[in-house]
This record gives structure tokens, C-alpha cells and sequence, in this order.
């Protein structure tokens, strides 16, 4: 019976090991399955793939009780963000963050339909894209230092902030988006590939303040060195342009 | 009392309703037929982790709209092959799982000593060449029922047909292997 020769030949073959999916699936996980949300899922090349990314902010200073246990953790952003105390002072030799490559602005609209301008801070000096998050991201930089991240959250596995206590990580709210105002320290930043693990030399220390919100599928960080009041009239500012 | 591993479907409802451990349990559960599903599709193994992983990703967004008490395993078979044919086409032609077959053929030993390994070996060569003469349509239908040892129903599932076709895509498919090894 060639039925039965076919499943001998079937059971000699070598396959692959298959590996394992649930860390990286796990980590591609929102922590509910979204039930309305359209998610708009391109596949992306082997390369592009294997660059999906995850971003773990890092915000931490001096005086920290040395516990990831004492876990100050706040769900709410980006579905599944969460806030921990951090154990140790960031390294103030790190450079800054990479935010990807230069590139014009209606370059940015086209690689990222999502991206929204803030019209409280006029037209951006420059715009950089970045492929390491699934779906890219894009910043823009104003010249007093103000910076704006946007990238489809949805495809962010999670985000993970350690806060040190004199680290004031305020729950605050953009209109009806959940978001967090960071300040009082630097704080670093790690790249992580999509299984979690670091990549070399992906820390680096971001020296203002941040405020971090979630507008439906995208995730927005603003970088400022002014205050809170500023970063709100940023944030709630951004729209369709 | 027994505590029974909870079933695919207990499983599924579960995850369904946001729980992640419940759906971790479904991914450790499937990852192998998905990705030798999927392995059989693009016929690449790193294509086919990348279309099993976000098989499974894209599976647990779309959980709202999985029908409550309908089987998981098919359904999630027909969105990894969609996202494996996705990548092949991406890909280009490449040969699938036969050549692998055929390498197997080359390289596995019998367990019954020298003589058995090679008469093995040369039937089996015999059938992986014959294998590799088919169109794809015939191998893939045939990897799926036999190699993998799918039930009609998912064969379908992956296929993107109905159960009917499967059967008879099924048995041209097991007629024309078997001109081949005549031939």
C-alpha cells in the first residue's frame, strides 16, 4: 500500500526541531485578546521579523531598594505596560537612545499611515524612522529638545518601565488615553528582540522627561525637558494632519 | 478525583475571555503540527517558525471571533497555513518538504542492520523521487494526509477547501504517485 509507504517515508524524515513558540508568542500578547480592535497586521520580511522589537524603559536613580519584588506596577498602558522599581542607578556612560535613521517626513507618512503631528509644537526639524519595533516607529524632534515617538502599540509585545522611588511616575490621562508622566531622573532604555533578550548595546539613557500614552493601537512617548503642563499640551494636541 | 488536563476547546473559551495561560497551554499544545504544517507549506523552517509564531499571535487576536464550542485545531491550522503561504509567495518558488524527504531517504538508517537500511533506503528514494515528479498541489495535499497525519477536516482547513475536494484532490493525487513509481 503505497498509503502506508508514505507515512514510513513520513515518520524517516528529519524534520527540524520544532522550537519553541511560547515565549516569543507570550510576549507578543496583549494581555486580552482585543475584541473590537482592528489590527492591522502586515506581514513583514524574514529580516523585519526577526528585528521585531520590544522597548523595556528603564527609569531609575540613586537610594533604590534593590528589589524587582517591591514591584510598583501599573497596568493600563499599551494594554499591558507595567511599572517596577528599579535596582540600581542607570549608567550615565550609555549613549543616547538610537531612534532610527533620518528621513524625510512625508517618507515617515508613508512608511507609518498612523503617525500624527502634535499642533501645539508646529512642524518637526527632523523625523527618524526606526524598523525594530514590528511595524516601525517614528519620531519626530523639535529644536528645544522635545521628541515624540509614535509606533503601533499593538505590535510592542509589552513595554516595561523600572521606576525608583524619586522617580515620580504619575498616572495621568490625555484626554480618554491612559498614560504616565515620568520625571525626576534619567531613565534608560533597553532593546530587547522579540524572545526578550537584549540586544548589545541597545541601552541607553534618555535624560528627560517622558510622558507615555495609549491612543487605541498606537503608543505614543514624548521626550521633553519641560514639565509636566507642557508635555499634556503636547500630548493632547496631537492629531490627524 | 482525577484532575483531567483541561481539553482544547475548555482551553479555548477560557482564552477566549482574556485568559493568557489558557492560550500559552494551546501554543505549547499545537506548536508542533503548526510548524511542521507550516514547514510543509513554505518548505523553509525559519519561514515556518515565523508563520507559526504569528499563526499563533494572529489567533489570539482574533479569539473574539472564534466560534464558542467549534474545534481549535482547524481553525488555527487555516490561519498558520494562510500566513505560511504568505511567506512562500513572498519567498518565491523554493522546493518544499520532498526534498527533504528525499534527503532523509539518502541519509536515515533502518533499525533492522545493513541489508534492511539499504533496501530502505532505495524504496524510500524510489518514492521521494516519485514524490518530487508530482505538481505541488499533489505533494502538498499528500504531505498533509500522510506525512502529518491531518484528518480530512484540517486538511481542509489549511487547504481552504471543503472536506469533499480534500478527498478527492486526495485520491488523483494518490493515483498519480503511484503511475510514477511504476513509470
Amino acid at each position: 500500500m503505497i498509503e502506508q509507504e508514505l507515512r514510513a517515508l513520513g515518520a524517516a524524515l528529519e524534520w527540524p526541531q520544532t522550537p519553541d513558540l511560547v515565549p516569543a508568542v507570550r510576549a507578543r500578547m496583549a494581555p486580552a485578546p482585543p475584541a473590537r480592535r482592528r489590527w492591522r497586521w502586515r506581514p513583514h520580511g524574514p529580516l523585519a521579523l526577526a528585528a521585531a522589537v520590544l522597548l523595556v524603559l528603564v527609569v531609575a536613580t540613586a537610594l533604590v531598594p534593590p528589589a524587582r519584588s517591591a514591584v510598583l506596577r501599573v497596568l493600563g498602558l499599551t494594554g499591558s505596560a507595567r511599572i517596577v522599581q528599579a535596582p540600581r542607578a542607570p549608567d550615565v556612560s550609555r549613549g543616547p537612545l538610537d531612534l532610527g535613521r533620518p528621513i524625510a517626513l512625508a517618507e515617515a507618512r508613508r512608511r507609518a499611515p498612523f503617525l500624527r503631528l502634535p499642533a501645539a509644537l508646529g512642524a518637526p526639524a527632523q523625523a527618524r524612522w526606526s524598523d525594530r519595533l514590528a511595524g516601525g516607529a517614528v519620531t519626530l524632534r523639535w529644536t528645544d529638545g522635545d521628541a515624540l515617538t509614535e509606533f503601533q502599540g499593538r505590535g510592542i509585545p509589552f513595554l516595561e518601565k523600572f521606576a525608583s522611588q524619586p522617580t515620580r511616575v504619575r498616572r495621568i490621562r490625555v484626554g480618554t488615553a491612559p498614560g504616565y508622566f515620568l520625571d525626576g531622573a534619567p531613565h534608560e532604555v533597553l532593546v530587547m528582540d522579540r524572545n526578550g533578550i537584549p540586544i548589545q548595546g541597545t541601552r541607553a539613557l534618555v535624560r528627560g522627561n517622558v510622558l507615555l500614552w495609549d491612543a487605541g493601537p498606537i503608543a505614543y512617548r514624548l521626550e521633553t525637558r519641560r514639565g509636566l503642563r507642557h508635555a499634556l499640551a503636547v500630548a493632547t494636541s496631537v492629531r490627524t494632519s | 478525583m482525577v484532575s483531567r488536563p483541561a481539553d482544547d476547546q475548555q482551553l479555548a473559551e477560557r482564552a477566549r475571555r482574556g485568559d493568557a495561560a489558557a492560550f500559552e497551554e494551546l501554543v505549547r499544545r499545537h506548536q508542533p503540527i503548526a510548524f511542521r504544517t507550516a514547514l510543509v507549506l513554505t518548505g523553509s523552517p525559519a519561514d515556518a517558525e515565523d508563520a507559526a509564531q504569528d499563526g499563533f499571535v494572529k489567533a489570539w487576536r482574533a479569539l473574539p471571533r472564534f466560534r464558542s464550542g467549534a474545534p481549535f485545531r482547524p481553525w488555527l491550522l487555516a490561519i498558520v497555513a494562510n500566513e505560511a503561504r504568505t511567506r512562500r509567495r513572498a519567498a518565491g518558488r523554493r522546493e518544499g518538504w520532498t526534498a527533504r524527504a528525499a534527503v532523509a531517504a539518502e541519509t536515515e538508517p533502518a533499525p533492522d542492520g545493513p541489508l534492511a537500511t539499504v533496501l530502505v533506503r532505495e524504496r524510500a528514494a524510489e518514492l521521494a523521487g516519485a514524490l518530487s515528479a508530482l505538481g505541488e498541489r499533489d505533494r502538498t495535499v499528500l504531505a498533509l494526509r500522510y506525512v502529518l497525519d491531518l484528518p480530512e477536516r484540517e486538511i481542509a482547513a489549511v487547504l481552504g477547501c471543503r472536506p469533499g475536494t480534500v478527498k478527492s484532490r486526495l485520491s488523483r493525487a494518490l493515483d498519480r504517485l503511484r503511475e510514477e513509481v511504476a513509470a
